[in-house]
């Protein structure tokens, strides 16, 4: 168990490291920065480079329907963030189903979209909000999408992200089969997070033979959600499963945008060819609603 | 150790309470709560009477046990010995039900949390299962489904309950059929008096349609069990109650069955030869290994299609109830899926 505790402190060092490298890329070079706070280097960092054009597809950013902000102030306050933090179109993606089955319609998720970005804009966040949702898995999603009660993902209706309950383990080879029947692919969101999924991830392949895609939150991969998740989520980019990092932020508290730094870290490990595809390639090949390059 | 997927994890009911996770703090509620009972004075004899009647109910508890096994090795669906397991059931349950769980919500607030707190951790838990049975069993291949347990006081009832309004919310015909003649309870979640039931309806007083009642919510329909009848086992393994199963099932989407506990009696052997498939409700601290084993071989023995088992009470391992707060918890209920999952690969 110490050596579980060890090993996890060391990877906690390493993506701390990676979080605050001395300079980004093609910053100006003159701030070399000793902050504490990596809050405000992450703004700073931003400001000035502006390089990397994240696109994010996994984010609670819609103020008061979910559990993301609750306020339009605490909704443009994560903006800003995901702004500051090298992002540059989000997929907004409020929970349906499950626990908010009969809350979010598509309509009210549009609305609340444009209100969204024209607030953005008002406030001069440079930053493009999509609608999506982010669907709790359930029997009747097929009956619904065509009843156009549930969302895709940038309303573009070929991905649909799909959240998996955490406690059990459902095969969801014939829900898939059904989709794919409707033109619609499923993005798995946070498999890595899954405590059954990460332990046994044998499964995932065979739904990514009916093609699947998963989705990798970008704080499991420097560690945020524990040791177990982290290491699955590497392992899971590392095999060529998983093809897309999102931030599933909820907040600038416990749950921020870390676009920026899993971005590092994966150019770092994995090269940034691999980088560049999980973080700008495909995820922007999703908000246009185009297939997938393959690893 | 079953070689059953879990489909699902109910987790304690305790919501707003303080949340009892390890042994040690269960002794210290316990003791507090007996304290607090002190000082009201309610009942002062409570705490020196406790470590007796739970002897008791431990022997009474190998009692039963001992008398179904018997039962079944003797191979005899024997009405004369139902008399005597029941008896000890029913006092364990009186027991158990002082435990933590029953003593702080109604029974019919318990078993309609799906319907009557929709956004609580406990509802969803209850939708999980209702996906999960959805998507385990092929297509129209689940109508008719079984819930029942090794033991009594295991919660079958609230899960059927639950899982029934779970699934007429998702635009499924449901009813809830209560097959447990010894101890029927469903009536009581859903508030109806059980002077008519299925009862009269194999005894051929009343038609079926006029001894279903009307839920609470559209598309779910109950059958209670309807006055007491001197064998229950007999009754179940009639003709007539098989008539009245295929006629529900042309009714409805799917039916519900509530049942009593396999280990002491017979009647759920009976029944989950009869259903499509069956859901084995354990209780997390409760159920033992052994129990389980032996509930499921006996369902097994009888030709039973299980579907998979539903943990039932299982403590947060840290105390939080919104839907997002579950940070970095993930070895919470590892332990059950490590537990049952693992098993079941090598086993499958």
């Amino acid at each position: 168990m110490g050596g579980f505790g060890l090993w996890h402190s060391i990877l906690r060092i390493r993506s701390s490291i990676d979080n605050n490298p001395v300079a980004p890329p093609l910053s100006s070079p003159a701030t070399a920065r000793p902050s504490p706070k990596q809050a405000v280097e992450d703004k700073k960092g931003a400001g000035s480079s502006g390089r990397q054009q994240y696109i994010d597809i996994h984010c609670h950013c819609l103020p008061a329907v979910d559990d993301g902000p609750t306020t339009k102030q605490e909704a443009a306050a994560l903006c800003r963030g995901l702004a500051d933090d090298g992002i540059s179109t989000v997929i907004a993606t409020p929970h349906q189903l499950g626990q908010f089955a009969d809350c979010n319609e598509p309509a009210s998720i549009r609305n609340a979209v444009s209100a969204l970005n024209e607030e953005l804009e008002a406030n001069h966040i440079h930053l493009t909000v999509m609608p999506g949702a982010d669907v709790r898995l359930d029997e009747r999603i097929c009956q619904l999408l065509e009843a156009d009660r549930i969302l895709t993902l940038a309303d573009g209706g070929k991905y649909i992200l799909l959240e998996l309950p955490d406690e059990v383990l459902i095969d969801i080879e014939s829900l898939l089969v059904e989709l794919r029947s409707l033109g619609v692919q499923a993005i798995i969101s946070h498999p890595e997070r899954h405590p059954i999924l990460a332990r046994q991830p044998q499964i995932l392949s065979k739904w990514l033979q009916r093609s699947a895609h998963l989705q990798i939150t970008a704080g499991s991969l420097l560690g945020d959600f524990g040791l177990a998740a982290q290491k699955a989520a590497w392992h899971f980019l590392r095999s060529g499963w998983a093809s897309l990092v999102a931030t599933d932020s909820h907040n600038l508290a416990g749950r921020r945008p870390r676009m920026r730094a899993a971005y590092r870290c994966v150019s770092m490990r994995l090269g940034a060819s691999i980088a560049s595809l999980v973080c700008i390639e495909n995820p922007s090949r999703v908000s246009k609603g185009q297939d997938f390059l393959d690893l | 150790m079953l070689g059953v997927p879990v489909l699902g994890v109910v987790p304690s009911m305790s919501e707003g309470r303080k949340i009892i996770a390890t042994q040690g703090q269960r002794i210290l509620h316990n003791l507090k709560s007996v304290i607090a009972k002190f000082r009201r004075g309610t009942c002062i004899e409570k705490p020196l009477a406790t470590a007796e009647p739970k002897a008791r109910h431990r022997r009474q508890k190998i009692l039963a046990f001992a008398g179904a096994y018997r039962a079944s090795r003797a191979g005899t669906f024997c009405r004369a010995r139902d008399s005597e397991p029941k008896t000890a059931v029913v006092e364990s349950v009186s027991h158990s039900d002082s435990g933590k769980t029953s003593e702080m919500l109604s029974l019919a607030a318990r078993g309609q949390t799906v319907r009557l707190r929709p956004k609580s951790v406990v509802a969803e838990a209850y939708r999980t299962i209702r996906t999960a049975v959805f998507f385990s069993a092929p297509k129209g291949e689940a109508k008719m489904v079984l819930v029942t347990s090794p033991e009594q006081g295991d919660g079958k009832t609230t899960l059927a309950s639950n899982l029934a309004i779970a699934m007429a919310q998702a635009g499924q015909k449901t009813l809830v059929l209560d097959g447990d003649f010894r101890k029927p309870t469903q009536h009581k979640i859903f508030e109806f008096d059980n002077k008519i039931g299925l009862a009269n309806v194999l005894a051929g007083t009343i038609r079926l349609d006029e001894a279903i009642q009307t839920g609470p919510i559209p598309g779910l329909d109950i059958l209670p069990c309807g006055p007491e009848v001197p064998n229950p086992s007999e009754i179940l393994n009639s003709d007539t109650f098989a008539e009245v199963l295929k006629n529900l099932c042309k009714c409805y989407d799917r039916v519900i069955i509530d049942s009593p506990p396999v280990i002491p009696l017979t009647d759920s052997h009976i029944l989950a030869a009869i259903c499509d498939v069956t859901l084995l409700v354990l209780r997390a601290d409760k159920s033992t290994r052994r129990h389980s084993r032996y509930a499921r071989d006996c369902l097994l023995s009888v030709g039973a299609h299980i579907l998979g088992a539903v943990i039932n009470d299982v403590p947060h391992k840290r105390g939080q109830y919104g839907y997002y707060s579950r940070y970095g918890h993930y070895g919470g209920y590892g332990r059950y899926y490590g537990y049952y999952g693992e098993q079941a690969e090598k086993t499958g």
